[in-house]
């Protein structure tokens, strides 16, 4: 919230507290603030000067030469505007002097002519047309004040001001008005703050003859007040109203609106005012909307309503949105002649639903949302007419309507002193505490080992001791708590599972010069298409967000491999060379579609991605396979993977009975040319729950062996639908006991092979943990490697 | 000159001038062999008297002894002098660059991330996770957050319906923790966490964060400060400073915006644009669990006090390693990512 130093000031004492001094108490309490301006400072060196004498520039058609009374001195200046006159004010910047946005006016020669300074347009002092009107559109602003040439022009122009920009925190509806901000200053600075003093005239008559009111859902407008004024002059409001405006970011548009406006930013109660001309059958009805009922809103569009939704009324049909906007036949215009203000309470809640279903924010809604205080309802409704009667905008008819059934009543807070000591982690003493609480005007006892407090109307967010304890510890001080240990038993803490995991499988894989990444779990559902996955495709099955930030991140991924293609894809078009990349994420599994109550599962997915000069199938299979080998999983089972997005020769899954391992291989080329992945790249996505589930623990082991072990070589032809993995399986089984390993270490094909045929080159290693074996054993534990291999896949040994 | 003279002469020169193994295994040949000229020496001897015999071959066989260790000394001279040759041809240039082991490297958020549990595992803390698809009631409702409350505008949510989010903070795990667990608790949560935040410099859709609970009886604002006091110690370094700043959170009351001294300007703020000129950074929130939060997961708030605070990772990911831009963390180029293998985290 923007607020103007000066305005502040009228209502709290700030004397002899420079800004930044302030500023420094104010975010020590806890009233951030996000940008603080002097305008002052950015405009120096500018006064109000005279326009003595106009003279035709002889080498222009549209420059003057003007002779101007600063003051202390008559200069020359040389300007391109038209819309002055001799004899007229204006603002005037001197020799070296400063301009908002850092400007420097220096003195110079235009086309030949001295000009020794610069006369001001008010787009140039940061005063826009609709805060101090210019008679043309570009030109300079003429004062239309009684000043002396060589004044400073910044008071006169409100530049003589500071800027803050104050982050009003959500607990703190009553920060959003100056005085709620005065009553903070004051208890923050212990200063004394005061309210606006309030007198209003009246001009006889009675709100009763003019208007009926009736609230019907006192729910969701607990109070609705009102007042009435009649023989409206609309003009614009003066320049300190329109001032004060400005420097609060609001535009100024009238008398009558600039009232409700200038209210509400000063004690924080938003206002309407209606043009009670246009109320049909001089009613106000506040109610919900009916069936089928609809309005046009002031920015001149039509809204339907549901029966949620809280509508002023007349006796033929709605016309404002309670607390959101007003409605369109009710607007003040040039004709207005009465103006109905109203000042109520609306529910925050109701409000807020209102203005979501209908996509409005307004600043009033935003008010109401966060909580207006229905203590001040009358007294910002009489602060309003009697602006009317001080700008002479109108009379104000006598009488006032107040619907208020239900009073809000404050509760007492009763809190041990005790309990806000160990809150705070500070023994303040109570009556410290008590001196605190009561600079925040929260009336405070001490009875016993207790607290009793009163809060304010303006404080509804106090509601609890630790409120309180807040309250106290703030002005207090936050940097005198003190910093210390818990006590209490200590206990181990502990990772977890699941990091442990993750933190394993990551220190391997960085092991193998993998490089970690971190994608969003939602991704483009065209992805699932550049996968060429079918529709049917269990992985289509994503959760599918209501209101994403976009196509490209509306659904909940259900496989990693997609966010992998996208990261090696990236690399690639930067020209990396080479990349391995993992990433741990979840695969969002919903159990039905549209999700009901039973959120959806969150399984744990390792996905790994390669490409580069020593990426190939075996490779992504090597990585996972030492995976499993830490896990303890030996040999799961291999099968060719059916998987849209794998080339269907190159993929494969591992599993371990009925649980999936792994599905790996390299990307089809149709998914690669989708990806834009200009090489071939491979895949592995591991899943960890079933990893977890096949893992077994080290046991026993044995000593290193003592007796040598004998290898052993054989070269075999078989045919080439023979796979490698079942004849070593039929090798390691043959060979028995004997047999410590049986390793593939080249295969060949090509003359002397038979076309249709490769060699296998397997190297056999025997040996007995007991003794150095004889020949004997050794030739037949060959034998019955050969011979099974032989018997089973017709194997021949390569001469 | 007699014979045995002779020999000593001419086969210590000899052997002088040797010049490889070979050459002294001729010569042991020539004059210890079988046939060598001392043996045939040795057998000349049955011409002599018995009374010469004993003093004549006591001096044969020094001269043997004399001439075998001159040729074994010789040998192992030659043997070192190869050897030193050898070494001495094997010099590499130490310069050239070694091997190229290929390490990858963990992901500046995972091992930001990381540190922060180990610290807090190590001050007692448990880690617990949940679910990031999360329903309203854990992600709003028992954290003081009831529907239309005006505090959920400060979390941009992302909906899958009216009841179903993903979660904007970790805090639901707290919240089921707490209506699971009975005090003491002790737990952090760190996890992902998504807001409808479009991805710019400092922000992003998703983003990891890491939460602590702390439930006891009697625990202080002062231990809150005094935790996160190692906390900041053990992420940031040594030295650091914590600033805290009264602020609001709807589940914490007291509630407390925290600061570090700013690590790129070491607290000074001149010239810093990380910290624009103060000094200080916002690293996270924090305060003492609300009482109503309490209540309404179970805990008997008469009795147990408790603190409770939020970490972006992120934020502190960017702050540790002066990274300038929070999209480099989602795009995962490897140039960046490689960067994070050269020096401890």
């Amino acid at each position: 919230m923007l607020v103007s130093l000066n305005w502040l000031k009228n209502y709290v004492d700030l004397e002899g507290l420079s800004p930044e001094a302030f500023e420094k108490k104010m975010i020590a309490a806890g009233n951030a603030i996000e940008e603080s301006r002097n305008l002052g400072d950015e405009v120096q060196r500018v006064v109000v000067g005279r326009i003595l004498k106009m003279e035709r520039h002889p080498n222009s058609d549209h420059l003057w030469i003007c002779q101007v009374d600063v003051g202390s001195e008559t200069i020359q200046i040389v300007t391109g505007a038209q819309n002055m006159r001799e004899g007229d004010l204006v603002p005037t910047a001197l020799d070296n002097s400063l301009l908002p946005g850092g400007v420097r006016i220096k003195k110079g020669k235009l086309r030949g002519e001295n000009s020794n300074g610069m006369m001001c347009s008010g787009e140039e002092l940061g005063v826009p047309p609709e805060v101090y009107p210019s008679n043309a559109e570009r030109g300079l602003l003429i004062l239309n004040g009684e000043h002396a040439p060589g004044e400073d022009i910044r008071p006169i122009l409100g530049l003589d001001d500071v800027l803050f920009d104050f982050e009003i925190l959500a607990n703190r509806p009553d920060c959003l008005s100056i005085l709620g901000l005065a009553h903070e200053a004051a208890a923050v600075t212990g200063r004394a703050s005061k309210a606006p003093e309030v007198k209003v005239s009246g001009s006889g008559g009675s709100i009763h003859e003019r208007v009926k009111i009736r609230v019907e859902d006192e729910t969701l407008c607990p109070r609705y007040a009102a007042r009435v004024v009649r023989g409206i002059k609309i003009e614009p409001s003066p320049l300190w109203m329109r001032l004060r405006l400005h420097a609060s970011g609001i535009r100024p548009i009238n008398n009558i609106v600039d009232i409700t406006n200038y209210v509400m930013l000063e004690l924080g109660q938003p206002m309407h005012a209606f043009d009670l001309g246009s109320v049909r059958g001089a009613q106000i009805i506040v109610r919900r909307a009916k069936k089928g009922e609809g309005i046009r809103t002031l920015d001149g569009k039509d809204r339907a309503l549901t029966g949620n939704m809280l509508v002023i009324a007349d006796a033929e049909g709605a016309t404002g949105l309670a607390g959101v906007m007003g409605g369109e036949g009710s607007e003040i215009t040039e004709g207005t002649k009465e103006v109905l203000f109203e000042s109520a309470c609306f529910d925050g809640a109701s409000i807020r639903q209102t203005g979501r279903a209908l996509g409005l924010r307004t600043e009033a809604q935003g008010r109401f949302e966060r909580g207006v205080n229905p203590g001040i309802t009358l007294f910002a409704l009489e602060r309003a007419v009697q602006l009317v009667e001080e700008l002479q905008a109108g009379e104000v008819v006598d009488g006032l309507i107040d619907l208020y059934p239900n009073p809000v009543k404050i509760q007492p807070i009763e809190v041990k002193i005790g309990y806000l000591q160990t809150l705070m982690g500070i023994a303040v003493p109570p009556d410290e505490m008590k001196a605190i609480l009561e600079r925040l005007q929260i009336r405070t006892e001490i009875k016993g080992d207790s607290l009793y407090c009163l809060p304010p109307a303006h404080r509804q967010d106090l509601r609890i001791g630790a409120d309180i304890a807040e309250e106290v510890l703030r002005l207090y001080g936050y940097d005198q708590i003190p910093t210390t240990l818990m006590r209490g038993e200590t206990k181990a803490g502990g990772e977890g599972k699941t990091l442990a995991r993750a933190a394993e499988l990551r220190a391997m894989l960085v092991g193998m010069g993998a490089f970690e990444s971190v994608t969003f779990a939602f991704i483009a559902p065209r992805w699932y298409d550049l996968l060429g996955l079918p529709k049917d495709a269990p992985e289509r099955q994503s959760a599918r967000l209501q209101n994403p930030l976009g196509e490209e991140y509306s659904v909940m991924r259900t496989t990693l491999i997609p966010s992998i293609l996208q990261v090696l894809s990236l690399n690639m078009s930067r020209s990396v060379e080479e990349m391995l990349t993992f990433e741990m994420g979840s695969a969002y599994l919903p159990k039905a579609l549209p999700l009901g109550e039973e959120l959806p599962e969150q399984r744990p997915v390792l996905c790994i991605g390669l490409y580069g000069e020593n990426a190939d199938f075996y490779r992504v299979k090597g990585i996972a396979e030492a995976l499993f080998g830490r896990f303890g999983i030996e040999k799961p089972a291999w099968k060719r993977a059916c998987k849209s997005y794998l080339h269907p020769g190159r993929g494969a899954v591992a599993a371990k009975g009925e649980l999936e391992l792994a599905t790996l291989g390299e990307i089809h080329p149709d998914a690669q040319e989708g990806f834009r992945l200009s090489k071939r790249v491979y895949v592995a996505e591991i899943d960890l729950i079933n990893l977890d589930l096949c893992a077994q623990s080290l046991g026993a082991v044995k000593g290193a062996p003592r007796f040598p072990a004998v290898e052993r070589d054989m070269a075999l032809v078989v045919g080439e639908e023979v796979l490698v993995g079942d004849l070593l399986a039929a090798i390691e089984k043959a060979g028995g006991t004997l047999l410590e390993q049986a390793k593939l270490f080249d295969i060949y094909r090509g003359a002397p092979v038979p076309e249709g045929s490769k060699s296998v080159a397997v190297s056999i290693t025997l040996r007995a943990p007991d003794r150095t074996l004889t020949e004997q054993e050794i030739s037949k534990a060959v034998e019955d490697c050969l011979g099974a291999a032989k018997e089973r896949f017709g194997a021949v040994l390569r001469a | 000159m007699d014979a045995l003279t002779s020999i000593r002469e001419q086969s210590l020169e000899a052997l002088e001038s040797a010049a490889s193994e070979a050459e002294i295994e001729q010569l042991r040949v020539r004059i210890l062999g079988r046939k060598g000229e001392l043996t045939a020496i040795l057998r000349g001897m049955g011409q002599m008297s018995a009374e010469e015999r004993p003093a004549f071959g006591q001096k044969v066989n020094a001269l043997r002894e004399e001439i075998e260790s001159a040729l074994q000394e010789k040998s192992a001279a030659l043997e070192s002098a190869q050897k030193g040759a050898r070494i001495k041809a094997e010099t590499l240039d130490i310069s050239v660059p070694g091997t190229a082991q290929p390490l990858g490297a963990a992901h500046p958020l995972m091992s930001t991330m990381g540190k922060m549990v180990k610290t807090f595992v190590r001050m007692g803390f448990s880690v617990e996770e949940g679910p990031e698809i999360e329903l309203d009631r854990f992600n709003f409702e028992l954290l003081n957050m009831p529907k239309n409350h005006p505090a959920r505008d400060a979390q941009d949510t992302l909906y899958f319906s009216e009841n179903i989010l993903l979660r904007t903070h970790t805090s639901p795990v707290q919240a089921r923790t707490m209506l699971k667990q009975k005090p003491p608790i002790r737990i952090i949560c760190p996890g992902r966490v998504y807001r409808a935040d479009e991805l710019d410099l400092t922000h992003s859709p998703a983003f990891i964060q890491c939460e602590g609970l702390v439930i006891d009886e009697g625990i202080t604002m002062a231990d809150l400060k005094g935790t996160l006091a190692v906390f900041a110690s053990e992420v940031f370094g040594e030295g650091v400073r914590l600033r805290f700043r009264p602020s609001f959170f709807p589940f914490t009351e007291p509630s407390a915006e925290v600061d570090v001294s700013c690590p790129a300007c070491g607290g000074s703020g001149e010239n810093c644009r990380v910290c624009k000129g103060t000094g200080w950074v916002e690293v996270l929130g924090a305060g003492m669990v609300n009482p109503r939060v309490l209540e309404m997961c179970g805990i008997d708030s008469a009795k147990y006090t408790g603190f409770a605070f939020g970490i972006g990772v992120e934020r502190t990911a960017m702050l540790k390693y002066n990274v300038p831009d929070m999209r480099l963390f989602y795009e995962n180029d490897r140039r960046f990512l490689a960067q994070f293998s050269k020096g401890r985290l």
